[in-house]
């Protein structure tokens, strides 16, 4: 592994003045979540200058996306698709093409007992999940004159970029409770619940959690659906790592509590293809819920906004993957898989011209192959965790249960009396190396490095689909810290904060 | 903000570049942006790209490149209408950052899926904008093979400082000629079908005997008909009884932005999407119905039951 040198001053100057250049052309948004977006990604000048000095690619340790390759049946329909079917010359649905609306629903029914809870009209289809919750934010601006969002964090940095957008009010509800030894949990729903007000018209849960990988007490989770009803606000739970649990966890998902308690029609759910299937590129994500008035309006701005969903030209693989999934999730209750995919076979043929093309041979392959994609994928990230724990364990005072692949946060030692910017960026400046820490995930800096139980909390997104370099990377971190805590005057400093 | 769709739909029309530049000219005096919809420009029926107004151009030549946002995808020129793949392009930098931010806020991330084939595609317009008159026909404009080489080597050297494009580096020049001269070949057979197909529409109204009012049809794939006077307030509920007595799904011109009430009875026509073999039953039907409506009086509310509502976007 290379050894890093501190730059040279003509190095650091010509740095800044790019990134001076940068910063000064941010007329509205003057938002620093992270380093990608605006200092890396946009600044090719920069990067050029970079690789001259360390030699090195450009990595991301905390990308938040995965490189392991999708699954191959499901590689096959698409390119299938695309050559024998004629999606993509057409417009189609506002919310999205009917087979795969049938199809998820028919997969998100298969886990209740009573199997008709929702329709194909309680679906949305939207440009990834993304699209789908900043729907629910229009939605939520369009429809109350003065609402306020509560959002649990730590999160998805987009939820509170989208309330700004938006320019409606919100809080960030948060908490931190020691578990044991260096173990902590997040855990922000008793600071939501404490947070509600007449004005609360939205809140958001990410459940399994990223960053922390965590999933919420249920009991807590009942509690916050029983204020929602009893206050008339709608809960958003984004359950885009619901299948990426570890073999000892598990997780009930928000509607079944939901139902029991009579408060579905508070509840939307937002998942997507980019974390379960590897397939964030292709932007397919959906909402569901049974509250008629919100997916009237999310459908109107649908249309308004993209046309059409464009998810809809993956509406066979949708219609394949769902039926995966029915199987899966039927198999639960009934070892009898042959019986289970004849049954499910039938339902789906009904509105489903992939499901009806397929023999049940096939589709038994399809379905076996995917269980041992999924089992390969979990344990891949179980061992990838595994090792990068080893590389950082001096390093690491505190972190959260593995129980959720693939992003993980961790508290790093010593690095609280720097500024986190700095650091960060001279870090991406000397190594090449990308990193999202804390304020990316809430608050901003300020308070986490002035908080004593918050600090430099880096996430870790050990999916890369180089291994090596992702372990190298984090031998880096480690060798630069040392370094430029010995003399942080020696690199840039900048007066910005995250 | 001006908004000018050019070539225009419904009705296929250009603006002159002489009416363009004082607009231009009028936008820079007054700091106005002008923001274009050029989804259309390729499938202009003029072969001779010099003879076509070219917005950006015009806009250089005012200085008012600061103030234009063109706006373009590939669903109308290569049918790829369910791709979702569509760009804007403007060299204000500060709306372009702008608009970046509120992307990564809807969107997250565009979807990356079919970049390669938009690469291409640019690829191919580079090389477009080097043909002489813009003869589609002919590849050969170019010269001999070095002088292919060489545009494609201009054309790659301008992609090359976007990145992601390095694919296009090992693709050899006789394969990016033979992409080439296929995509050229579809545009020309596709351009000839819509022709065709326009003949077609304009023949059988021209026989029908019927007073009407045509679309200028300077640009491919819908035509903009006028079906001569009707009664005030007919807009939804004729659409709607064409409907229920053909079959046809038909869209009016308050779908377009005509006021209501409209004298004239308006409705595009879509060759794009209709396939030739279509063309003569949907205008026999729709002929038969407008005759229907004129002998029988189906819009008069005493004799028939009338919806008493209109097109409206709410």
């Amino acid at each position: 592994m290379k050894k890093i040198v501190i730059p040279s001053k003509a190095f650091f100057n010509k740095a800044e003045k790019i990134i001076s250049g940068i910063i000064n052309q941010q007329p509205l948004y003057q938002d620093y979540y992270h380093i990608n977006d605006i200092i890396t990604d946009d600044t090719p000048e920069l990067q050029k200058l970079i690789l001259k000095q360390t030699e090195l690619d450009k990595f991301k340790i905390s990308a938040g996306t995965s490189d392991y390759v999708m699954y191959k049946a499901y590689k096959d329909k698409i390119i299938a698709d695309f050559k024998n079917n004629s999606y993509y010359r057409n417009y189609n649905n506002p919310p999205g093409n009917n087979e795969a609306r049938f199809a998820l629903a028919e997969v998100e029914n298969a886990k209740f007992d009573n199997e008709l809870i929702y329709t194909y009209k309680d679906f949305s289809l939207a440009e990834g999940s993304t699209g789908a919750i900043s729907e629910i934010f229009e939605y939520i601006k369009r429809s109350f004159q003065v609402p306020e969002i509560i959002i649990g964090t730590p999160t998805y940095y987009l939820y509170k970029y989208l309330a700004k957008f938006f320019k409606i009010s919100y809080q960030e509800a948060f908490s931190i409770e020691s578990v044991r030894e260096k173990t902590v949990f997040f855990n922000p729903i008793q600071d939501i619940l404490a947070k509600l007000s007449k004005k609360t018209k939205l809140v958001v849960i990410v459940q399994p959690n990223n960053p922390t990988n965590q999933i919420y007490v249920i009991k807590d989770v009942k509690r916050l659906l029983n204020e929602c009803k009893k206050r008339k606000i709608l809960l958003l739970v984004d359950e885009l790592f619901s299948e990426l649990i570890f073999a000892s966890y598990q997780f009930t998902p928000t509607d079944i509590l939901a139902e029991k308690m009579g408060c579905l029609n508070n509840l939307v759910i937002v998942k997507g293809y980019s974390k379960s299937k590897n397939l964030a590129g292709l932007r397919i994500g959906y909402l569901f819920s049974i509250n008629k008035k919100l997916i009237e309006g999310v459908n109107q701005i649908s249309e308004q906004r993209q046309c059409f969903a464009g998810s809809s030209n993956y509406s066979g693989l949708i219609a394949l993957d769902s039926f995966v999934q029915s199987v899966k999730s039927k198999a639960q209750k009934n070892p009898n898989i042959s019986e289970i995919l004849r049954k499910t076979k039938k339902i789906f043929s009904k509105f489903s011209p992939t499901i009806a093309n397929l023999k049940i041979v096939k589709l038994k392959k399809i379905y076996v192959g995917y269980i041992d994609y999924l089992t390969k994928l979990k344990k891949y990230y179980g061992e990838y965790c595994k090792e990068a724990y080893e590389i950082l364990e001096d390093e690491i005072i505190q972190f959260v249960p593995k129980i959720v692949a693939y992003n993980t946060i961790v508290k790093i030692k010593g690095i609280d009396n720097v500024n986190f910017f700095d650091f960060c960026l001279n870090f991406y400046l000397c190594c090449n190396v990308v990193t999202q820490i804390g304020p990316c995930f809430a608050f901003d800096q300020n308070r986490w490095q002035r908080d004593k139980n918050l600090g430099f909390w880096l996430r870790l997104s050990y999916s890369r689909k180089n291994k090596k370099q992702f372990m190298d990377s984090l031998k880096l971190l480690i060798q630069f810290k040392k370094i430029y805590l010995n003399s942080p005057e020696k690199f840039l400093k900048t007066n910005l904060t995250f | 903000m001006v908004v000018l769709t050019l070539p225009n739909n419904p009705n296929g029309e250009t603006i002159n570049e002489n009416q363009l530049k004082k607009l231009f000219q009028f936008a820079n005096e007054k700091g106005i942006y002008i923001f274009v919809d050029m989804l259309f420009d390729q499938l202009s029926f003029e072969e001779d790209r010099n003879k076509r107004p070219n917005p950006i151009k015009i806009a250089n030549e005012t200085e008012t490149l600061n103030q234009l946002v063109v706006v373009d995808a590939l669903s109308k020129t290569q049918n790829l209408a369910g791709i979702r793949l569509g760009w804007l392009a403007t060299k204000n930098t500060t709306l372009e950052r702008i608009i970046n931010r509120i992307s990564i806020t809807l969107l997250s991330n565009p979807s990356l899926t079919i970049e390669p084939l938009l690469q291409f595609e640019a690829l191919a317009r580079i090389i477009d904008s080097q043909i002489p008159n813009g003869d589609r026909a002919s590849i050969s404009t170019l010269g001999r093979k070095t002088k292919t080489n060489l545009a494609f080597e201009r054309a790659r050297a301008d992609l090359n400082i976007m990145s992601g494009t390095q694919w296009l580096e090992n693709i050899p020049y006789w394969r990016l000629n033979e992409w080439y001269q296929q995509r050229q070949n579809w545009l020309n057979e596709t351009m000839k079908y819509y022709k065709d197909n326009l003949t077609l529409i304009q023949f059988i109204l021209d026989e029908s005997q019927r007073p009407i009012t045509r679309s200028p049809d300077q640009a491919a794939y819908n035509t903009f008909i006028g079906f001569g006077n009707t009664e005030q307030n007919a807009g939804f509920d004729k659409i709607l009884k064409l409907f229920l007595l053909t079959g046809i799904v038909a869209m009016s011109g308050q779908c377009f932005g005509q006021p209501n009430p409209q004298s004239e009875f308006w409705i595009r026509i879509t060759y794009g999407g209709l396939s030739r073999e279509r063309i003569p039953e949907t205008l026999f039907r729709l002929l038969g119905f407008l005759n229907l409506w004129d002998e029988m009086e189906l819009g008069n509310s005493q004799k028939f039951p009338k919806i008493d509502t209109d097109f409206k976007i709410i």
